[in-house]
């Protein structure tokens, strides 16, 4: 037990150090918690995890890893490769509604340009207005 | 303003022509001048806008279009030619054009194209969708059409088309086109944005659209420089390729149509 707190500590303290690293920018209001809570909690399991393998070392074993490092690693990649998942929809959808708001705010000031020239060419049309 | 009314007449077709521009301030008068020659027959037909849609240039091209007289819409970001173009066919689709026409700001389509362009839309079966292309009828014997490589890029993407979505036109990449009613409706909710021409093919049949390529001579560009060259080749050949049997894709499999974005 000892051995496996001395192998995995190093670890677990990376990953909640992490963590607490993502809580600070949550707590700045850098970040969202929509767009980084499967980050955090991937991030907490694998932290505690780490600690958990000095506790109940038999888990990895019956999940047929036979090292705890290769469940470690199998679940890290694996938590990444959602993580990346996530963050390409996210960014996909950001890159459309970005696209769409670029066109919408130029055909908004089109607009905007065609009722001025409008206004501009009424007022020129308008007699002088007498003074009081 | 730049525009070609005519008489007043209740039966004259609206019509868009969108000039998407990037950095082409140069190119952009003459291109002008040439609209006023070549659309002024059409003031009987037509009630005709022209709408240059500057693609966040850096030089003056809005300011040389304003100068003219056409209605510009100015994106302060650059979007690409599909980003661009989708501008204009939303402004045509939102504001009831019956139909709108894509010409290319760098004067590779020449506006004397048009009428003939627009009287397909007066065909007994109207198509949805008109293909100005170099590849077919007399088109084919003009002088100038494209580099031997690029007709080998166009062959391809022909040949994806044909096989996977039944698209049979010869010029999938022609900028030079006609959108119908029911194309605006839908291009105003899918456009591609990224080297979109053939994609756009691609999405026009699998809503049923009907296509029709027509013969154009066009012309070298007229100012700059085309965004596809080295790498950007081959990344344009498996891109599109790609998007075309996605399209396949969702054609066939009931797939959950994707949720119209803002």
């Amino acid at each position: 037990m000892e051995n496996s707190l001395e192998r995995y500590w190093l670890f677990g303290m990376i990953c909640l150090g992490y963590a607490a690293a993502v809580l600070m920018l949550l707590l700045r209001r850098r970040v969202t918690l929509q767009s980084s809570l499967i980050y955090l909690l991937l991030l907490l399991s694998l932290g505690v995890g780490s600690v958990l393998m000095t506790i109940a070392p038999g888990i990895p074993a019956a999940m047929g890893f036979e090292l705890p490092s290769n469940f470690f690693f199998t679940a890290s990649i694996g938590g990444l490769a959602f993580l990346y998942l996530t963050a390409l929809t996210t960014i996909s959808r950001l890159e459309l509604r970005s696209i769409t708001m670029v066109q919408e705010v130029a055909l908004i000031q089109e607009e905007l340009d065609r009722n001025e020239a409008l206004l501009r060419d009424i007022q020129a049309r308008l007699p002088p207005s007498r003074e009081p | 303003m730049l525009g070609y009314s005519g008489p007043p007449n209740m039966a004259r077709r609206r019509a868009l022509i969108v000039v998407p521009c990037f950095n082409e301030e140069a190119a952009l008068p003459a291109l002008l001048d040439r609209f006023e020659e070549s659309l002024r027959p059409l003031a009987d037909t037509h009630e005709i806008d022209i709408l240059v849609v500057d693609d966040g240039s850096v030089d003056s091209t809005s300011e040389v279009a304003r100068k003219r007289g056409v209605r510009v819409a100015r994106l302060r970001r650059n979007l690409g030619i599909g980003g661009a173009v989708q501008t204009g066919l939303r402004l045509a689709a939102r504001q009831g054009y019956d139909c709108a026409m894509q010409v290319d700001g760098d004067g590779q389509h020449p506006p004397s194209e048009i009428p003939g362009l627009l009287a397909t839309l007066d065909l007994p079966e109207p198509p949805d969708l008109v293909i100005g292309s170099r590849f077919v009828g007399e088109a084919r014997d003009a002088e100038w059409k494209t580099t031997a490589l690029r007709r080998v890029g166009i062959g391809w993407l022909s040949f994806v088309l044909r096989t996977f979505v039944h698209v049979d036109v010869a010029d999938p990449t022609s900028g030079f086109r006609v959108y119908g009613r029911r194309a605006l409706d839908l291009f105003d909710d899918n456009y591609p944005y990224d080297f979109p021409e053939p994609e756009s093919l691609a999405i026009a049949r699998a809503a049923g659209l009907k296509i029709l390529e027509v013969p154009v001579k066009m012309q070298a560009r007229q100012g700059g420089a085309s965004s596809i060259r080295g790498f950007a080749t081959a990344y344009y050949m498996l891109k599109v390729t790609l998007a075309v049997l996605l399209t396949f894709a969702r054609s066939t499999k009931p797939w959950r149509r994707p949720k119209r974005d803002m």
